[in-house]
């Protein structure tokens, strides 16, 4: 034994130095993992959101708006989302090559296969309905979240334009209802030879969205009345009269 | 009890050089003593290692290494039974090597090569060996690996110097195969390209 070796034991022994326990080892590499698993699943919600963003749109009002198409998509790319799902596909790489085995792998195969499982996930979520809630929740619960997403409120409360949104508040006859827009504002809605996109009965007081002509003050003749968050990507609440939903392009 | 086997039988000293690194290791959780023997085992290559990897005092390189088998006993229960037990150390050397670089200001590399023939392998490797006068091939080459970037520097290091296959390298360095196989071709160029820089001069 060299002079190196006997101080090493020495400062072992005289420091009391002890190897530190599996335990710690096992729990700093499940950090990692349940990290890299955390990142993955909140990558999976934003991909779930930003589906519910693209599915919810409607693409074919860009000329209502007086907007080319193209300019149309690119306002309603959903940015923030996409920021958020790269974000956490870093963060689920960055945790994956502190796990054990992690740097064995090549960076692409890492940030697709998180890619491929965010978005196999998020697919499933979307579907169940995750998308549009989260959205949703967030809409009503985080400050400013809605500066940060494509306007959809601001898009579809331009009456001039023939885009009216709100919650019914009365029904009146078959044709005609009483509906709230956004800023409290109660509008007299004609809906003689519109079609309907309604999963539901208007007696319901849901929120819908309304494409067609401002007539005057506070009166507006409706062409196409759809449910303001489309079906998919949102988790379907049934009706409490199944026996009045008026059917997909129901003409009243 | 090992103590007293070790001081007091040879057949013992027999039975401890019989052990593989990775039983030693797992052996030292329970006894120090057995950790001397891969001390022994390690000590003048993680020296030589450390000296190639950064040009350092005898004293500093002295220090790193005991700072290395200090933290490789801490960490014992973290050896992963996948991995060689030395590539394990060597990655703990060169992770404490280069933190202590970092710490020290930045001086003139030269890469450490006591064996002038493993200088020489890597001209043949380099092929470069035929374009230079032989009594400069070791200089050349010992002066070019001193300039190359450290990322450059250290895969050549373990890959010629100290002879470890791509697996190791990978375990070392802590990064892919594929990676470790670009960098190694990418560090032969960028060293070939040196020793003709060098070798110009010299003529």
């Amino acid at each position: 034994m060299d002079e190196i070796q006997k101080e090493i034991l020495e400062r072992i022994k005289n420091k009391e130095i002890k190897p530190k326990p599996r335990w710690y080892f096992s729990l700093k590499n499940n950090a990692f993992w349940g990290a890299f698993v955390a990142s993955i699943v909140v990558g999976s919600v934003a991909f779930a959101v930003m589906l519910f963003s693209l599915a919810d749109n409607d693409w074919t009002i860009y000329t209502r708006l007086h907007k080319s198409f193209v300019e149309y998509f690119i306002a309603s790319i959903p940015y923030f989302w996409i920021a958020w799902i790269v974000l956490f596909m870093l963060i689920s790489y960055a945790e994956f090559r502190h796990t054990k085995r992690g740097y064995r792998f090549m960076t692409h195969l890492v940030v697709g296969g998180s890619v491929v499982l965010s978005m196999v996930l998020g697919t499933g979520l979307f579907f169940l309905g995750l998308g549009g809630e989260t959205h949703e929740l967030l809409i009503e619960n985080i400050p400013y979240y809605r500066s940060f997403v494509f306007d959809k409120r601001g898009t579809w409360s331009q009456p001039n334009l023939g885009l009216l949104s709100g919650t019914i508040r009365t029904v009146q006859s078959n044709n005609q209802f009483m509906l709230e827009d956004w800023e409290g504002r109660i509008w007299q809605v004609q809906a003689e030879d519109s079609t309907w996109h309604l999963p539901f009965a208007p007696e319901t007081m849901e929120t819908v969205r309304i494409i067609g002509e401002k007539s005057d003050d506070n009166y507006f003749r409706a062409d196409e009345i759809r449910e303001w968050n489309r079906g998919m990507g949102r988790r379907r609440i049934p009706p409490p009269h199944p026996s009045i939903i008026f059917t997909t392009s129901t003409k009243r | 009890m090992a103590d007293k086997r070790i001081k007091n039988s040879t057949p013992v000293n027999h039975a401890f050089a019989s052990k593989t690194d990775e039983e030693l290791a797992k052996e030292s959780l329970t006894n120090e003593v057995f950790y001397t023997h891969l001390m022994e085992r390690y000590e003048k290559k993680l020296m030589r290692y450390v000296v190639r990897l950064v040009s350092l005092t005898k004293e500093d390189a002295e220090e790193i290494v005991q700072d290395v088998f200090i933290k490789t006993y801490r960490n014992l229960n973290d050896f992963d039974p996948a991995l060689k037990f030395s590539s394990w150390i060597y990655r703990i050397a060169h992770n404490e090597t280069i933190s202590k670089l970092r710490k020290m200001k930045a001086r003139p590399q030269v890469v450490d090569a006591e064996d002038n023939k493993q200088l020489e392998k890597i001209a043949s490797e380099m092929d470069a060996e035929q374009e230079l006068d032989r009594k400069y091939t070791s200089e050349l080459v010992q002066k070019s690996l001193g300039r190359l970037d450290r990322k450059y520097r250290e895969v050549l290091i373990l890959r010629f110097l100290e002879e470890k296959d791509y697996k190791e390298i990978s375990d070392i360095l802590k990064k892919p195969l594929g990676t470790v196989s670009v960098l190694l071709n990418r560090a032969k160029v960028k060293l070939k390209k040196e020793i003709r820089n060098e070798a110009s001069l010299k003529t």
